[in-house]
């Protein structure tokens, strides 16, 4: 099949008189993408049926008089102009280069000046794993899974327990490290996973992790980025404190264990 | 090798039918996408006709348990599934194989079907045998070890089939499960349909009117969530005159159930 519809079709087109459903449903969807087709046609429509042609052009002069024009909303238009510049797959690595810059910039102020970022930045951390290893958005095969006798709790932890034996032992090293008590670090890590996992009995997994981790880093670590002083919260004293939430949010998560048997995502609108 | 059979594999079944349905209501955000469906499928490969958007997928997902209806009567093999261990029990002997098949594109065939046969906890001495035996009804046997982002779209499918069937389902779902087969694997695939549905209910969702016809005893006509027609394929061949629009009988027996009912209900 050439690149462009060949004249003969064009005209049996126009004049009604050829093309089989299936060839006219192929035929108006490549008219509908190519200029030179649609030239095409004008020309032979105008030269064929002038009337109807002619006809057709009056109801598109008054349409397009009293409908309003077509404005592309401001983020597709310098969208459609970054993209003829830079390679449009060049996104998510410029975001991760800016990602590194910041993080460096962050860890070498944190070394330098001492200041508390270790115990803001460690208890989202295994937020993230959680929320990239559940949910429709990240997980391809998350449909099937829900439907496998193994989904729930079970699945829930063993995932949970996968980000966890990541994430701990860098966390304990960076602690040693910069030496800040590992209780510290370690159990608002541990709170915190724990309620990301009680809220995703309600809301979804990744919803609530990525909520979560959210909130973290807008109302903890935003504020506190530049002080040097500890808040109250992140403090010695506050340990026991973090403890006992760990242990309430995880009897939460055994306690509502049915709920992890029937994704919340299922519940998302399809796109 | 052989196994040892347990008391519930030769214990005789107590339902009369696998699927069972009763004024079945699943709402997706405001719209009610099944409203009041009554099924009665039993062993047999069964095929799901309609219109696009007439809730044949969110019927498929509720019957996999994926969705949970919200109004009405749901009995899956001759169980109502409350309890976490009847879920359990009930998805191990399921088989689905979604519209849109996520899959992990750096496993390969075989390591993607063993995974699925431990999530539905096939016992382990039994996992090879089984994956290889799936993997060979669905005559993939000589890609199984190439990594699944580097086969086309109907070996896709294939695999799909292949995970589906890999714990021997008693119930198997598939949502279009023919896309992007050639005709000599679609007319394999139909034997494969033929030799589960001997002994398994098999519900198939496809656009595709020769494969019903090829394939399926019973057909399910939906459109805009209800059920047009429920019954014997040769009823729906029945239904349609020469003045019906259609190619073949099934066609015309179609379009000729869709028009009535929508006279019906839009009166």
């Amino acid at each position: 099949m050439t690149p462009h519809v060949p004249r003969e079709l064009l005209l049996s087109y126009v004049l009604d008189s050829g093309p089989s459903a299936g060839a006219l449903w192929t035929l108006e969807a490549h008219l509908e993408q190519c200029a030179v087709c649609q030239a095409e046609l004008r020309e032979v429509s105008a030269a064929h049926c002038p009337a109807d042609t002619a006809l057709m052009e009056q109801v598109r002069e008054r349409l397009s008089a009293t409908l309003p024009p077509v404005t592309r909303r401001r983020w597709h238009r310098v969208r459609g102009g970054l993209a003829r510049w830079a390679a449009p797959a060049l996104g998510p690595w410029a975001a991760a280069v800016v990602l590194v810059v910041l993080c460096a910039l962050v860890l070498s102020s944190a070394v330098a000046r001492d200041s508390p970022t270790l115990l803001l930045l460690a208890p989202a951390m295994p937020l993230l794993g959680v929320a990239v290893s559940w949910g429709p958005h990240s997980d391809p095969v998350h449909e099937l899974i829900a439907t496998t006798p193994r989904a729930g709790l079970g699945l829930v932890l063993r995932r949970t327990l996968a980000v966890l034996t990541l994430v701990i032992p860098a966390l304990a090293a960076a602690g040693g490290i910069t030496g800040t008590a590992p209780a510290l670090v370690l159990l608002p890590a541990l709170a915190l996973t724990c309620a990301g996992l009680a809220l995703g009995s309600v809301m979804g997994i990744q919803r609530a992790a990525t909520a979560l981790g959210t909130g973290w880093a807008l109302f903890v670590v935003v504020p506190g980025i530049d002080g040097s002083t500890v808040p109250s919260y992140l403090r010695e004293s506050a340990a026991p404190g973090w403890a006992a939430a760990a242990a309430v949010l995880g009897a939460v998560v055994v306690v509502c264990r049915n709920a992890y048997l029937h994704p919340r995502e299922a519940r998302v609108r399809r796109r | 090798m052989p196994r040892t059979v347990s008391a519930t594999e030769t214990a005789p079944t107590r339902y009369a039918h696998h699927i069972r349905a009763n004024a079945l209501t699943v709402r997706r955000g405001s719209r009610t996408a099944v409203d009041g469906i009554d099924l009665n499928l039993g062993t047999g490969v069964h095929g799901l006709l309609g219109p696009n958007g007439a809730g044949k997928t969110t019927l498929i997902r509720t019957l996999a348990t994926v969705l949970t209806p919200h109004a009405g009567e749901l009995e899956l093999l001759g169980s109502t599934r409350h309890s976490r261990g009847e879920l359990r029990e009930l998805r191990r002997r399921l088989g689905y194989l979604p519209q849109v098949f996520g899959h992990y594109r750096r496993f390969t065939v075989r390591e993607f079907v063993e995974y699925m046969a431990w999530l539905k906890e096939v016992p382990r001495r039994r996992v090879a045998d089984a994956v290889q035996h799936a993997i060979d009804r669905v005559d993939l046997t000589g890609r199984a070890d190439d990594r699944m982002g580097s086969l086309s779209g109907g070996m896709l499918r294939r695999a799909g089939i292949a995970q589906a069937i890999v714990n021997d389902p008693d119930i198997l779902l598939l949502d279009e499960p023919t896309v992007g087969l050639d005709p000599a694997q679609r007319m394999e695939f139909r034997d494969l349909l033929r030799d589960i549905g001997s002994q398994s209910c098999v519900l198939v969702s496809t656009h595709l009117v020769e494969d019903v016809g090829a394939a399926c005893v019973g057909v399910v006509l939906m459109d805009e969530g209800r059920t047009v027609f429920a019954g014997h394929l040769d009823h729906l061949r029945a239904a349609g005159t020469d003045a019906d629009p259609g190619d073949s009988d099934i066609e015309r027996g179609y379009s000729a159930l869709l028009r009535r009912h929508r006279q019906a209900t839009s009166d």
